[in-house]
């Protein structure tokens, strides 16, 4: 009889317990989010026009609900500064945020790999192929124009090694390993191609091509958000929708088979599905290092290792390092320092210092 | 009776089949040095001064002997051979040994395919030491300059790292991911600082530390050749003797302890003696890819995991690999083309074939 009481307490004890597990969780993305509003607003004001920090969710607000000014006027001006200068960098790096974080978590899960990151399966070596002849070769579409030209060939050259993985994988196995060898064959490669055009080109081309590739959002401009926004956005809810999926498959194949989970469809799936949410953002900003890597182990010191939290989490601290590291690479140093320098500046140390500080062991 | 029969028969058999096993494996490290032979003459005999295949042999071994040809002919390609390619040839086939013995071990110790002898954020250490001298002249021994201070620059910075990763393991477990993540950390610190001053620097800078980034065996001199033999020496011969301690270190760490083996502290050594001999080779050539992470992995798909036979396997076929890359790097690189890229560009496709062709699976 006093066993049965026992156990009961215990068992509200433990249901207590988990609210309280669960709600932290919650608790921390909502912090994070409500930062990320704060440093978006913040950003807004930076610049040479000035715009006051209480004005900027005003601007907003207002051109959301669809109140239009007269040309020229101060409000007018401010309303064309913060939409058409300022939100659509801002836009970017948000969305650069999000998706490297969520195709971070989902490829260190399907690979059950730590090391894993956005460009496992070489779409970063392919998309600097792209850029590399673009820059040294002027070989592009000759649809585009130059700039745009770049974009599209960072695109599609960031898609052959990934594709070309999924395919051969899918008819022969698609287990973790084979995937990550095939995904480091790629890769070394295709830096191959791109280091023998490089090595023999202008040392002026050479660090063109470096400038790209260390990740920036300096070229970004109004009209690429909107497919960036519709890839992350179809990423982002993919894997929220699937995060039970994601656990189930970090447990090892044989396990999620007897779970009865696809495996191998489903990791082919989402394969192709990140190929072209991360060659888009590529295409748009460069390689963008650390936040795929490193922003979901951070997220992971605080919440523990379960998808279905890790994911949102992720989101929402990617977001926040990359408004934050944009807003001091546009602070700090004029010169427009390219933001990924800035992100490894500020997110090394962090992650270093949340080694050392977390004990919770997250593998 | 006839069940013993049978019993002793598939003993018998068992015994011969781990005996074809063993000399399968022997074989495959036979077969690599005698290339590697091979390659030393090709890689002598390449280059402007037109000496032949055979030739470079016997200068060698007229050398050797001290028997050096006395024509102005002979003498100068006496002098080519010795104090031009053969320091060339010899350092290519020990640092690509080097490169190799420590990605097969870094990948059992730390349990992953992805693992090279880089994990530990080396390579962005060591490039952070060549453009500090590079572009802004700052060397840790103020009277070096040049080359000399590279690698010293390189060498240097190129431990930290490691260092970051046992001042950690004080306080943390030291596991695999720990370990792992502590380089990324150090590594993404140090690639900051490496490409702020690469973008800060004037493009002819740039492209030295970008050619350096690459690396080449076409610096190494008769004077690097001691600290990269010794680092050779103490790879093999550690690594060798480690064998047994790294297969189980590859296990999990309950099996570990439970065999009686300190996991976390010969994991420590293992990675600190790693760091030291690939520095030492690196600091001399630049941080050359691709060997030490899929030179174990090519040699796994033969010889298999085991690490008695996998490292020096995967050490003599890693020099050979290196050592024929820079033969094709010489022949059709005229501009200098550094050889880490052509190691890539000719074992990336040969090791994407052998990994779908071949049915075993390594690493599950």
């Amino acid at each position: 009889m006093s066993e049965g009481i026992t156990e009961s307490r215990n068992d509200s004890g433990m249901i207590i317990n988990y609210r309280k597990y669960t709600f932290t969780k919650i608790l921390i993305v909502v912090i994070i989010l409500i930062a990320l509003v704060l440093a978006i607003g913040i950003s807004v004001t930076i610049g040479d026009y000035p715009i006051a920090f209480g004005d900027v969710f005003k601007i907003i607000w207002n051109h959301i609900c669809g109140r239009t000014y007269d040309p020229n006027t101060v409000e007018w001006w401010d309303d064309y500064i913060v939409w058409e200068e300022r939100l659509p960098r801002i836009a970017a790096a948000v969305l650069c945020g999000v998706s490297l974080s969520v195709a971070g978590v989902a490829m260190q899960a399907l690979m059950k790999n730590p090391l894993a990151d956005p460009y496992t399966t070489g779409i970063s070596s392919g998309a600097m192929v792209g850029v590399t002849i673009a820059l040294t070769l002027g070989l592009y579409a000759p649809i585009f124009s130059s700039e745009m030209g770049l974009v599209f060939n960072a695109f599609l050259f960031g898609l052959i090694p990934s594709l070309v993985i999924v395919g051969v994988t899918r008819f022969k196995n698609t287990s973790p390993a084979t995937v990550i060898l095939a995904g480091l064959a790629m890769s070394f490669m295709f830096s191959a191609i791109s280091n023998i055009i490089l090595v023999g080109s202008e040392a002026e081309t050479v660090q063109e091509v470096y400038r790209w590739m260390v990740g920036s959002l300096n070229n970004v401009v109004s009209s690429q958000i909107g497919l960036m926004a519709f890839t992350t956005i179809l990423g982002s809810l993919f894997f929220l929708i699937t995060a039970k999926q994601l656990n189930i498959i970090t447990t090892g194949d044989t396990t999620a088979k007897s779970l009865g989970l696809d495996t191998k469809k489903y990791r082919s799936v989402s394969l192709i599905l990140l190929s072209f949410v991360i060659a888009e953002v590529v295409s748009v900003t460069g390689i963008m290092g650390f936040v795929g890597l490193v922003v979901p182990h951070m997220v992971r010191m605080f919440m523990g290792s379960d998808t279905r939290y890790v994911i949102p989490g992720s989101m929402a601290l990617g977001a926040l390092l990359l408004v934050v590291s944009d807003i001091l690479s546009r602070v700090i140093i004029d010169s427009g320092m390219p933001v990924g320098v800035i992100l490894s500046f500020i997110g090394g140390p962090m992650f270093l210092f949340l080694i050392i500080k977390q004990r919770r062991d997250m593998w | 009776m006839t069940g013993r029969f049978t019993d002793l028969y598939d003993n018998e058999k068992e015994i011969f089949s781990y005996d074809k096993y063993l000399s399968k494996k022997a074989f495959f490290v036979v077969i690599c040095i005698l290339l590697s032979l091979v390659a030393l003459g090709l890689e002598v005999s390449l280059g402007k001064a037109d000496i032949g295949f055979i030739e470079s042999y016997t200068i060698i071994w007229d050398h050797i002997t001290g028997n050096i040809a006395t024509d102005p002919v002979g003498a100068q390609k006496d002098l080519i051979v010795w104090n031009l390619r053969l320091p060339r040839a010899i350092g290519a086939f020990m640092v690509g040994l080097i490169l190799a013995v420590g990605g097969a071990a870094m990948q059992s110790i730390l349990k992953n395919p992805l693992a090279d002898p880089y994990t530990t954020g080396m390579s962005s250490g060591a490039g952070l030491g060549a453009i500090l001298w590079i572009s802004l002249g700052f060397c840790l021994i103020p009277s070096l300059y040049g080359y000399n201070a590279i690698v010293i620059n390189a060498f240097v910075f190129s431990m930290v790292p490691t260092l970051a990763i046992i001042a950690v393991s004080k306080y943390k477990q030291a596991t695999p991911t720990t370990m792992i993540l502590t380089g990324l950390g150090v590594m993404y610190t140090f690639s900051a600082v490496t490409s702020l001053l690469m973008l800060l620097a004037d493009p002819e800078d740039h492209k030295t530390a970008y050619m350096w980034n690459i690396g080449s065996v076409g610096s190494i001199t008769w004077d690097a050749i001691p600290f990269i033999f010794i680092a050779t020496v103490i790879a093999m011969v550690f690594m060798t003797y480690m064998a047994k301690k790294i297969n189980i270190l590859a296990m999990n760490d309950e099996s570990a302890v439970a065999i009686g083996v300190d996991a976390k502290k010969y994991r420590i050594v293992i990675l600190v003696v790693v760091a030291i001999t690939v520095a030492l080779a690196v600091s001399f050539t630049g941080t050359i890819g691709f060997v030490g992470l899929l030179a174990p992995h090519l040699v796994r798909l033969f010889v298999g995991s085991d690490n008695r036979y996998l490292i020096p396997a995967s050490a003599a076929f890693g020099g050979m690999l290196l050592l024929y890359s820079d033969c094709i790097a010489k022949e059709i690189g005229a501009t200098g083309l550094p050889v880490g890229v052509i190691t890539a560009a000719v074992g990336g496709p040969l090791f994407l074939y052998i990994l779908f062709r071949h049915k075993n699976k390594i690493w599950e």
